[in-house]
């Protein structure tokens, strides 16, 4: 009887309890359901399966002592070969042949006549190349013309017996053009990098080996580089476009009939007549020659790199393969290398920009230091880059200017942060939508790039926290890069669509699809799970002559629980 | 008496702290306090708790997406080893510790030493290859045979060349080295037992 009487009162209770219900209860209630049902009606499936975030690499189930295991990118099981380069296919060929690696010669002529289909059938119209000198100025250059001039002068550089050519200039166009003609025509370009704000290209200059010389008009003392360079014979000077009428043919004294000075414009003016604007067929028969780069130490030295056409077509491909399948390099696409086009992670991009029949954007600002807004800044809308290649540097630079303006302090500001930070942690993001306080230049950005050099240390390099905090105010994706004079492109670069805040740590990413990559160190401490370690790299992205293979004893790394790299 | 109760009673409700306030204003007062009275009820209290309580956890708090980071068993990469024919015995199945505490199986093909483990029920204790299991496995694969006779006699000589086989013997030889090298994990490499050297086990 006691039982009943409990469950009566509690059947009592509850029923005086909700005998109170009115119309504010039913208000009440409908505002729950809203509220419980909204998300699952708006929510958005996340940019990437979280399985593959967790395992991002696959890792070989034997290690040698001394080693910890070989990494390997996902795409290439175990016993298939490396991305080793484009898969070019003559015309002719069948569809199903997996085609050759390919060269910079078959770079530029995809770039001429736009990327192919499978079956050889064309894709789209060619790549354009645009350069930006200041705000105001920019030419959109006709592939055709540069065809023209890359044919000049590189059948000029290849009569009078050019072996090697220095280059040194900002970004610009004819860079592209003189190392295409050094792969058409038989020299090799060395990659001088130019930096107005210090003399480290006169120092690189006064002791590199090479007997021509391109560089930006005024630039160079011809007399103090001569007394050092006994091989150097000819001069081609660069003018901008203001300064072309000024006599650059004059000699400085003391150099006499000993060089023989011209200006690019000058040069191909006179010898234009002599070549065509097509494209130079095929040759089976001869390889191009490879591209020589010169990469900072640690001591603030430079040391000096050769790049062959396999390296640079590997880092290529390994850059093809690192663009997620969804949001892969389209032609209506824009790129900007910010850093110079002397590094190869800019180069490559470069390269595979015009190799896609996208927009390639050259500005004649650039470094590792470089002030991103002002370079981005452009007095038309459709200049507005997709892709933004951008040095560690230069970035951590950006983003205090921007944390300290006004504008993402703002209350639209926050909200747009919010919104964005609530779609990163359900694993998504919308890029198309801009944040109203961003500069115009970037407010097309839909993924930054970040090469962060090896020589890099402590808070120079770019946290995960720092990765979500440009995530949150761009409203674009981020990836970090790791490169290194040793690799052509780079060595691990963190996945596009890989939204996670690991906080405090430098995570690199994945290995390129182009190496294998495996730490190396006493035993004991490859024993563990997250033992440090130097990091070692094969494959057909490493230079130098060892046999595709490097020791890269300055960069201490462990491997993450998702086999991804981490810097310590 | 009940209306004198009554009047007393809604005196005192209409003017319950005494503020001497107007009739109008005192009723406007108390059907303002009816009416929250049936508003805010309880049950409505504890609805709008429910409410905010769902809101903020759906709609406001941010979840970290990298503390929900699906977490993948790795398994510990095996160490690439040099055998020689005594320390490759121990691993014949059986538990041996500490060499061989989870009893793996391995056998020695041309000088490879694949980790057969996975077939068990073939090559360990109780399979009909159980012979291979610890040894070097080559003569025994040229020669199709699982005698005795095939296995190194001397655990601490040389290891058996097999050059003296025949055409088809290493053939057949070839053939079984490409099975195993396709579907066996190579764990090691098996030399001969040199006492002027130390071996890492």
């Amino acid at each position: 009887m006691s039982e009943s009487n409990v469950i009566g009162q509690i059947d009592e209770a509850i029923g005086s309890f909700f005998a109170q219900w009115n119309v504010a209860s039913t208000i009440i209630v409908g505002l729950l359901a809203f509220v419980l049902v909204y998300p699952l009606l708006v929510s958005k499936d996340p940019d990437t399966h979280p399985f593959l975030l967790a395992r991002q690499a696959q890792t070989s189930p034997i290690r040698q002592q001394g080693e910890s295991a070989t990494y390997r990118s996902t795409e290439i099981p175990y016993g298939y070969p490396l991305r080793s380069g484009l898969g070019i296919k003559d015309p002719g060929a069948s569809k199903w042949t997996t085609g050759r690696d390919g060269d910079l010669r078959d770079v530029w002529r995809q770039a001429v006549s736009g990327p192919k289909k499978e079956d050889g059938s064309s894709a789209g119209p060619g790549a354009k190349i645009t350069t930006i000198h200041g705000v105001e100025q920019i030419i959109e250059h006709d592939l055709s013309k540069l065809t023209l001039d890359i044919n000049v002068v590189g059948k000029h550089l290849n009569d009078v017996g050019c072996k090697r050519v220095a280059v040194c200039l900002s970004n610009s166009v004819e860079i592209l053009c003189t190392v295409f003609a050094g792969a058409f025509y038989s020299f090799s370009p060395i990659l001088v990098p130019y930096d107005q704000h210090t003399d480290a290209s006169g120092s690189i200059l006064a002791v590199a080996d090479f007997d021509t010389l391109v560089a930006e008009a005024g630039t160079v003392a011809l007399e103090s580089l001569l007394k050092s360079n006994r091989s150097l014979k000819r001069v081609i000077w660069v003018t901008k476009a203001g300064s072309e009428h000024l006599d650059w043919n004059e000699v400085p004294e003391g150099v006499g009939g000993k060089v023989d000075v011209t200006t690019w414009h000058d040069l191909i003016g006179e010898k234009k007549a002599g070549s065509s604007d097509q494209v130079p067929p095929h040759d089976k028969d001869n390889g191009a020659l490879p591209v020589y780069a010169f990469w900072p130490t640690k001591t603030g030295s430079y040391e000096l790199v050769e790049y062959t056409q396999k390296n640079l077509m590997a880092g290529i491909a390994a850059l093809q393969s690192s663009m997620p399948r969804l949001h892969k390099l389209q032609p209506t696409d824009s790129v900007l290398p910010t850093t110079g086009l002397n590094t190869s992670y800019a180069l490559c991009w470069s390269l595979f920009t015009i190799f896609t029949g996208s927009t390639l954007l050259l500005n004649s600002v650039c470094g590792p230091t470089v002030n991103l807004i002002a370079v981005t800044k452009s007095a038309r809308q459709r200049l507005k880059p997709t892709y933004v290649i951008a040095d560690a540097r230069a970035t951590s630079r950006f983003l205090d200017e921007m944390t300290a303006a006004a504008g993402s302090g703002s209350i639209g500001g926050k909200y747009a942060a919010w919104s964005t930070g609530r779609n990163i942690n359900q694993g998504y993001m919308e890029v198309e939508k801009s944040p109203s306080y961003l500069p115009t230049g970037l407010s097309g950005l839909k993924t930054l790039y970040i090469a962060q050099p090896d020589v890099l240390e402590g808070a120079q390099r770019v946290r995960s926290s720092t990765l979500t905090a440009l995530r949150l105010l761009l409203n674009a994706r981020v990836s970090l890069a790791l490169t290194t004079g040793r690799v052509a492109g780079y060595v691990a670069q963190t996945n596009v669509l890989d939204y996670r805040n690991k906080g405090d740590t430098c995570c690199v990413g994945p290995v390129a699809a182009s190496l294998e990559l495996h730490l190396t160190g006493p035993e004991e401490e490859m024993s563990k799970v997250d033992g440090i370690g130097a990091v070692a790299v094969k494959g057909p992205a490493v230079t130098g002559k060892e046999k595709e293979k490097a020791i890269l004893d300055h960069i201490k790394a462990r491997v993450d629980s998702d086999n991804t790299l981490v810097l310590v | 008496m009940s209306v004198v109760t009554s009047s007393i009673v809604a005196s005192a409700t209409l003017d319950p702290y005494n503020l001497g306030l107007s009739p109008q204003l005192e009723a406007y007062r108390s059907g303002v306090r009816e009416q929250f009275g049936s508003t805010v009820t309880p049950l409505n209290v504890a609805l709008l708790v429910v409410l905010l309580t769902f809101t903020y956890y759906r709609l406001i708090r941010p979840y970290n997406a990298a503390s929900q980071t699906l977490h993948v068993n790795k398994d510990q990469p095996i160490v690439f080893q040099t055998f020689t024919p005594r320390t490759l015995l121990k691993f014949n199945g059986l538990p041996n510790p500490p060499l061989n505490p989870d009893g793996k199986v391995y056998l020695a093909v041309k000088g490879k030493v694949h980790d057969v483990t996975s077939g068990r029920n073939f090559y360990g204790p109780g399979g009909p290859y159980e012979n291979f299991a610890g040894r070097d496995a080559t003569r025994g694969l040229a020669c199709q045979s699982f005698d005795e006779d095939m296995l190194t006699k001397n655990l601490d000589g040389p290891l058996d060349d097999c050059s003296d086989l025949g055409a088809d013997q290493l053939e057949n030889l070839q053939g079984w080295v490409e099975r195993f090298d396709e579907k066996y994990l190579v764990v090691g490499k098996l030399v001969a037992y040199n006492k002027n050297q130390v071996h890492g086990m």
